[in-house]
């Protein structure tokens, strides 16, 4: 596959190192505004570098954007980010756009600019926080809008029936371990993934909200 | 085309209003409010007032210049105009002074200044300083005044500052690299006034921002500012 990097800070480091161990044959560009930091960081994911004002669209057409596979915004910039996403959906029709947001509160704005997936670190961080310290309802690990399904985990204070339809699919944690049970007890973990409102609706009756 | 930006944090009570009279200005494309982690309802009036949102990349404080670097790299105008959210009288006449000299081809950015005194870390801090090392811009006499505008480009080609220092870095920043600026009159601007005890670390980011480039310009030696501005922070820090 082909991929276009933008930015070369510290998510952008991790990003392409998931990139050079998970494709063996990628072919990577890797846009930066400074031409050091560029070439450094392309040679050690044999990569290709470009560098210049983030801002000029030649810069894109330069790295061939319209035949790239995957494209990724992950400057340290939101702003920058969402533009550059819009730019790679709408204008060039890239098949897959990433968008990073270094402040959760973008993770809408830049998924309405054309961002297919967001990586949000804060956020995702942030459900792991709630999940330890929330007592019961619903942290969203995976949300669909980012990912294309739900990842949820239900904390129940209450015992309740587990709901099951052709949408959500449900592993109950007992005590660390998985259990086989029609109804939770509280203490109890429900691990759900499933998409579309009959998800949302199985969350909302059992939480009974 | 102008994009006006509005740099605001909990600013509620003014911003639906400032953001009202900045689209019905001729020629204004867009008028975009980055936040700054507001807890009060500023986005909701500004969304009401039909503003775009965007959310600082860095939630720190002080931040504006984080905000005023993300509303240009945000807006699609060609000239950016930024304005403090908490003006209790802006009215479209202001940002049609600001942009006038751009529109005109007579400057390539605008400091605006209004018809009160300057404020106290102005006189106190930052007419001094310019005045021992960038004797050049004393004649502005409001260099840290938050309304200005400028061709987009030419905010694209210097560094921001990321706190209270933008604006005066801003000014000295596009002054080194040549382009034309100007000083406006553009009114009386009726605003609510800091309390001195919370000027202090605006005084000191003003002061480094200018110390910081006289530095860089070799005006002041690196070791004495690396002794005196850049270890001020670590020696507050290992107080014993």
């Amino acid at each position: 596959m082909r991929y276009i990097v933008v930015g070369g800070g510290h998510i952008s480091q991790f990003i392409l190192r998931t990139i050079a161990s998970s494709d063996r044959k990628a072919v990577i560009t890797i846009i930066e505004r400074s031409q050091e930091k560029a070439t450094v960081t392309a040679k050690q994911f044999n990569a290709e570098p470009l560098w210049g004002d983030l801002e000029n669209p030649k810069i894109l057409e330069k790295a061939n954007i319209s035949i790239c596979d995957l494209f990724i915004a992950s400057t340290e910039i939101d702003a920058l980010n969402i533009r550059l996403c819009e730019a790679a959906k709408r204008v060039y029709g890239v098949p897959f756009v990433i968008g990073v947001v270094n402040n959760p509160l973008n993770s809408e704005i830049i998924k309405k600019a054309g961002a297919d997936i967001v990586l949000d670190p804060i956020g995702l961080a942030l459900r792991i926080l709630e999940l330890k310290v929330k007592r019961y309802g619903c942290i969203s690990i995976l949300k669909e809008d980012e990912c294309g399904f739900n990842f949820s985990i239900l904390k129940f204070k209450d015992s309740t029936s587990i709901v099951k339809n052709e949408n959500i699919k449900i592993i109950l944690i007992r005590n660390g371990k998985p259990a086989e049970d029609d109804v939770v007890a509280r203490g109890d973990l429900l691990l759900a993934i499933g998409s579309g409102k009959e998800f949302n609706e199985a969350v909302k009756k059992m939480l009974k909200e | 085309m102008i994009s006006v930006c509005f740099p605001a944090k909990n600013e509620g009570k003014f911003i639906e209003r400032n953001v009202k009279v900045a689209r019905r200005t001729p020629n204004v494309m867009e008028v975009i409010v980055i936040d700054g982690g507001s807890t009060d309802n500023t986005i909701k009036k500004a969304l009401k007032a039909g503003a775009h949102i965007v959310y600082q990349s860095d939630l720190k404080y002080p931040g504006k210049g984080i905000a005023m670097r993300d509303g240009v790299y945000y807006a699609r105008g060609s000239i950016v105009v930024f304005l403090d959210a908490d003006i209790k009288n802006l009215d479209s006449s202001m940002i049609l002074s600001l942009t006038k000299p751009i529109v005109n081809g007579e400057a390539d950015f605008v400091k605006g200044a209004f018809g009160r005194k300057a404020g106290r870390v102005t006189e106190l801090v930052a007419k001094p300083l310019l005045r021992m090392f960038y004797p050049e811009l004393t004649s502005f006499s409001q260099p840290l005044s938050g309304e200005i505008a400028g061709l987009k480009s030419i905010f694209l080609s210097v560094s921001f500052e990321e706190d209270w220092g933008v604006d005066v870095g801003l000014l000295i920043d596009l002054y080194r690299k040549g382009f034309k600026i100007v000083e406006i009159d553009i009114g009386f601007k009726d605003h609510d006034m800091k309390p001195l005890y919370l000027l202090t670390d605006m005084a000191y980011d003003v002061a480094k921002a200018i110390l910081t480039r006289a530095m860089m310009d070799g005006k002041i030696d690196k070791i004495s500012y690396d002794k005196y501005i850049k270890a001020i922070p670590e020696e507050i820090g290992e107080f014993k």
